[in-house]
């Protein structure tokens, strides 16, 4: 035990400060998740051919693609046009990317569940396709779209893992790094597991509130 | 003066035809009842002017304006409010906020203005009380009341009244038809598509009874129902009167 505890008192400080890279990654690339998944459900629903195409493609090439695969392009695939992104820029690009495939889907059949005589009701009064989204479908739509859209995030914020792979320090980074020199795997993933956990169950708690409180329809 | 006319109005989807060549005039301050059995075209008919639907032929003049494929369609829509049969309340608003939406997003009223003549209205549908309240705590006549005082906080020339009754519990019906009689007493030009005979019979300057698509007959109201002349138009009444089922020809 004490043992242990001497190596977390080594060791602790060190993963945490991966801990607040992980939540950048997730930050960031939450940011460019919804602006993409906001823009490809519009696309979509937009009901013209040419938006909705690029949308599908887009969705369904980060779909049909593993992640990691996704990263290592963007990573180290660029480089030959050129472009020399920093690890973490890369990392929070290439989820941003394919958070905003999955996001794209949440919000379209958010939109989709939002009553269409509603529309029609603030079409006939006049009101412009804009203000109609931004009034009527999108605050509707929103509320519906809070649970699916928490477990996004707290699927997002164990996917940051992945940039351990172009040596992100973020969480899983630095406990690979601290058992491989440790030789203490099953103490130092515990400690990363613990941490995660710890990001993962205040957004869960935050899932299972917003499902109980529902809007009457 | 003359608020809407069609011309050889046509829609079908697909190979079905729902409207078959529609000519149609309505004069400032007109009530006109729509009445024919279900199927007939009459919902097609006023989503045709407003354009929730697009015809596939012939002409909607509203006011003087032809509206076609490159009319900008808010500006007209403003003008002619449409209340539905399943009210479509805006479900995340409140009563009030139903009201002022459309006012302030399309009239570009200040809110205290919006807000005033909400009220106004509120008082005049009896539900000034319900202000605060959201549709789902409402009934389905309030609900009915809410959709048509959100309609008239835009001042229209002119209201379409698409089945408005026919979701209602029995009981409920009469306070919304009182708020139409209301409108009607005091000039407002409205098409009326309805199956309540004795509402269209009392409130309506004309009734035009359609079927298959077309207007079979029209006529003044005490004319229409008492001397119906075409034989679908006596079937369908003889059926109505007797609450049978009529089959769409």
């Amino acid at each position: 035990m004490s043992d242990f505890l001497s190596l977390a008192g080594h060791y602790l400080p060190y993963i945490l400060k991966g801990a607040i890279v992980t939540i950048e990654l997730t930050v960031l690339s939450l940011l460019i998740s919804v602006v993409l998944g906001l823009i490809a459900a519009i696309s979509k629903l937009s009901g013209r051919r040419v938006a909705a195409a690029i949308a599908n493609v887009y969705i369904e090439i980060i779909r049909g693609t593993p992640a990691l695969l996704q990263l290592f392009v963007i990573y180290f695939g660029l480089t030959s046009f050129g472009l020399n992104l920093n690890s973490f820029t890369a990392a929070f690009l290439t989820l941003g990317l394919i958070g905003g495939a999955y996001l794209a889907e949440v919000f379209r059949a958010g939109i989709e569940s939002v009553d269409p005589g509603q529309v029609e009701a603030a079409v006939s009064l006049g009101m412009r396709p804009a203000p109609v989204m931004r009034r009527i479908v999108l605050p509707q739509a929103v509320v519906l779209t809070l649970p699916p859209f928490t477990n996004f995030v707290i699927a997002l914020l164990k996917d940051t893992s992945l940039a351990l792979t172009i040596a992100v320090p973020e969480i899983m980074y630095r406990s690979y790094d601290v058992a491989s020199q440790t030789f203490r795997s099953m103490e130092v993933y515990a400690m990363a597991g613990a941490i995660y956990l710890g990001l993962c169950l205040p957004l869960s708690s935050l899932v299972k509130a917003l499902e109980r409180r529902r809007p009457p329809r | 003066m003359e608020i809407v006319r069609t011309i050889g109005l046509e829609k079908s989807f697909g190979a079905h035809r729902v409207l078959a060549g529609i000519d149609l005039a309505v004069a400032e301050g007109e009530t006109l009842a729509i009445i024919g059995p279900s199927g007939s075209g009459k919902s097609t008919l006023l989503r045709c002017l407003n354009r929730l639907e697009r015809p596939t032929a012939g002409k909607v003049i509203f006011e003087g304006q032809e509206i076609d494929a490159g009319t900008d369609l808010p500006p007209i829509r403003a003008r002619m409010g449409m209340v539905f049969q399943h009210f479509n309340l805006f479900s995340h608003m409140t009563v009030l906020g139903n009201l002022i939406e459309a006012p302030m997003q399309v009239r570009k009223l200040r809110r205290e203005q919006a807000v005033e003549i909400a009220e106004e209205l509120l008082r005049r549908v009896g539900l000034v009380d319900k202000a605060d309240a959201y549709p789902a705590q409402l009934s389905g006549g309030q609900k009915q009341r809410v959709a048509i005082a959100r309609c008239l906080a835009m001042e229209p020339r002119l209201l379409l009244l698409d089945e408005i009754t026919s979701s209602l519990d029995p009981e409920l019906v009469g306070d919304v038809l009182a708020v139409i009689r209301d409108l009607a007493r005091q000039g407002l030009t409205m098409l009326v598509v309805t199956h309540e005979m004795g509402f269209a019979q009392e409130v309506a300057d004309r009734v035009l009874f359609m079927d298959g698509g077309r207007i079979l007959e029209e006529a003044a109201p005490e004319q229409l129902f008492a001397r119906p002349a075409h034989p679908r138009l006596q079937k369908f009444l003889r059926a109505v009167l007797q609450r049978l089922p009529m089959e769409v020809s």
